[in-house]
């Protein structure tokens, strides 16, 4: 029964949907009518489609990637060796040419054309595992409070002509940190909970950094322990969640430890700074 | 000028791709194959050049300012030697309707502004982190992408191979602005047109002598549009993948290589076009500079494998039933 799950479930990762899975296989079907009405051009891919098909569901393939390699499993890209995309737009060209040679009367042309525009609507909507899409902020990757805050720290390091600045705070801040500038450096980086970037290899974080890492989480309760930490570790730039200390009822501080200083805030982030930045920037 | 760089892409591949012909001496290619032809070796060449001068310098903005110097050449060679052909290419001939071009040009910008407008999928990704850091630090390998830290070991030796991030790092070094505007809007916008010249020349394959070809090769490339632009909600699919990761190695892998190997080992088998073959290499070949070998290489040649198998049991079949 399981690996009858896990063929049901490679196939539908296949081609990404169960709607498109059953396109393609009703493509295949034509492929093969089309073949035997001798258009030689389609054979190599029904008979690529088919062998392709066949190999990546098969129990035997799957039976062999759980006991010698499970690490496939990861991304399955394998399946996308299955020829979704030009038997599906072949299946397609083909119908609409049936319908202009067979179909007369344009009622049933509009019909034949809705018909087939709401089986791709179903075939896309029947999505496995749907992930909502996100848009851009007038065109910019980042979140319009993180790039508030990234400025800030920019323009501290120009003023102190930093090469590199140090940054700590919450996932999605180290997270687009990297992303929005390489002078920005962080303490640890986001494969502490989304993997390694490198499949050989993984980066081992030391204890410190899981304490650090854990109490960002609860910076509300342990924003003392943050400031010594990272100062001790030559951190430049601390970014505490506000939503954090609004939620339990806590003051927002001036200053962390006496070591950095409260220098911007916006409706979702606190930036303290080093100290030093401080004195020099007064 | 940033928004030059898919423009760029295509016009020092389509130059690379015609050098290339002329050198093998192959005059079947037409301006399409050319741009696919020339982005393989773009890729793989880039891929070797890095991977030999790690040898001798850690310096990331020698490696670019270098290459920038072989693509030079490449450009000028190209023009001295394959002026005529280019020019032969770029002529407009027959056309009797201009309608098909401004239809497939239609659904190309929808898709383009899909990319424009909805946010990637950075999740799992460290692609503009590591172009980040290469530009920061000047450095190749030794720099934690993560974290942007010097460290013992940032990379394996078989991520060294992958060099793609340092190309978009070498793109963004030469057009400027953010870097994040290359990587996660214009090299999925330069994916989308390779991916509809691969699917353009399925189409040629496909409907090859077809009487209405050209309204049906229309049609072809309009759905293959619509597919892409279904992709956006239709999670970890091939079309997903080219609408938001389109800047990852294995989106350009599946999205062009693959079909590219496929629609090559079909040319070999069947049209019996040998020299095919150097190009079904190059191919191969690039699969290793754009994605770690288990996600490229190794699906590339399972394709191979099954291609031969099928143009094999082909042969057999056709020699048993000769006797």
């Amino acid at each position: 029964m399981a690996i009858m799950s896990a063929v049901q479930k490679s196939f539908d990762m296949a081609s990404g949907s169960v709607g498109l899975s059953a396109l393609f296989m009703a493509g295949l079907i034509l492929l093969w009518y089309v073949m035997r009405e001798k258009k030689k051009e389609v054979t190599g891919l029904f008979w690529y489609g088919l062998v392709m098909l066949i190999f990546v569901i098969n129990p035997l393939y799957i039976i062999l990637i759980e006991k010698k390699a499970p690490q496939l499993k990861v991304d399955n890209l394998y399946l996308w060796l299955i020829p979704t995309a030009p038997v599906l737009l072949y299946s397609l060209v083909s119908t609409i040419a049936y319908m202009r040679n067979n179909v007369k009367s344009k009622v049933q042309k509009s019909a034949f054309i809705a018909g087939l525009v709401a089986v791709f609507i179903l075939a896309i909507t029947t999505s496995y595992s749907g992930f909502s899409i996100s848009f851009t902020d007038k065109f910019s990757y980042f979140d319009e409070s993180e790039e508030q805050v990234f400025e800030e720290i920019d323009k501290m390091r120009n003023y102190r002509s930093l090469d590199f600045v140090t940054i700590v705070g919450p996932e999605e801040i180290v997270e687009d940190a990297r992303k929005y500038s390489g002078y920005f450096n962080t303490l640890y980086g986001k494969e502490m909970w989304r993997g390694s970037f490198d499949p050989q290899f993984t980066y081992s974080y030391e204890a410190w950094q899981y304490d650090l890492y854990h109490n960002i989480s609860k910076a509300h309760n342990h924003y003392e322990e943050i400031a010594e930490c990272s100062f001790r570790n030559g951190c430049q730039a601390i970014v505490l969640d506000r939503h954090l200390f609004n939620k339990n009822g806590v003051e927002i501080p001036e200053s962390l430890a006496n070591r950095y200083y409260l220098s911007f805030e916006n409706d979702d982030y606190l930036l303290y700074l080093r100290s030093s930045a401080k004195n020099e920037d007064s | 000028m940033v928004y030059l760089a898919p423009v760029f892409l295509i016009i020092i591949s389509y130059l690379a791709g015609e050098l290339f012909c002329k050198i093998f001496c192959d005059n079947t290619k037409n301006l399409v194959e050319k741009c696919l032809i020339g982005t393989l070796f773009v890729l793989i060449s880039w891929g070797l050049y890095v991977t030999i001068m790690r040898g001798f310098t850690d310096s990331f903005s020698s490696i670019a300012w270098s290459y920038s110097v072989f693509l030079l050449a490449l450009f000028t060679a190209a023009l001295l030697f394959s002026w005529k052909n280019i020019k032969k290419n770029l002529e407009v001939k027959n056309v009797s309707s201009l309608w098909p071009v401004v239809i497939c040009l239609s659904i190309i910008l929808v898709q383009f502004l899909a990319i424009a407008l909805v946010k990637p999928n950075t999740v799992y990704d460290y692609t503009l982190e590591t172009v980040n850091t290469t530009l920061a630090t000047d450095n190749l390998f030794d720099y934690h992408p993560g974290m942007g830290i010097l460290v013992e070991y940032a990379v394996s030796d078989r991520g060294k191979l992958v060099t793609l991030p340092l190309f978009y790092a070498y793109l963004s070094k030469i057009f400027g602005g953010h870097p994040a505007r290359i990587v996660y809007m214009m090299i999925p916008m330069w994916g989308i047109l390779l991916n509809f010249m691969v699917f353009g020349l399925w189409a040629d394959g496909l409907l090859e002598d077809d009487k209405e070809k050209g309204s049906k090769k229309t049609l072809f490339l309009v759905g293959l549009g619509l597919l892409n632009i279904g992709g956006l909600f239709v999670n970890e699919s091939v079309f997903y993948y080219i609408m938001e990761k389109g800047f990852t190695g294995k989106s350009i892998c599946y999205n062009m290589i693959i079909p590219y190997i496929i629609y090559l080992a079909h040319n070999i088998v069947v049209k019996k076009r040998y020299k095919d073959i150097i190009y079904l290499l190059m191919a191969v070949g690039s699969t290793v500079a754009i994605t770690d070998i288990q996600t490229g290489l190794v699906p590339a040649l399972i394709c191979l494998a099954v291609m031969t198998i099928i143009a094999l049991v082909y042969k057999i079949g056709g020699m048993i039933k000769w006797r």
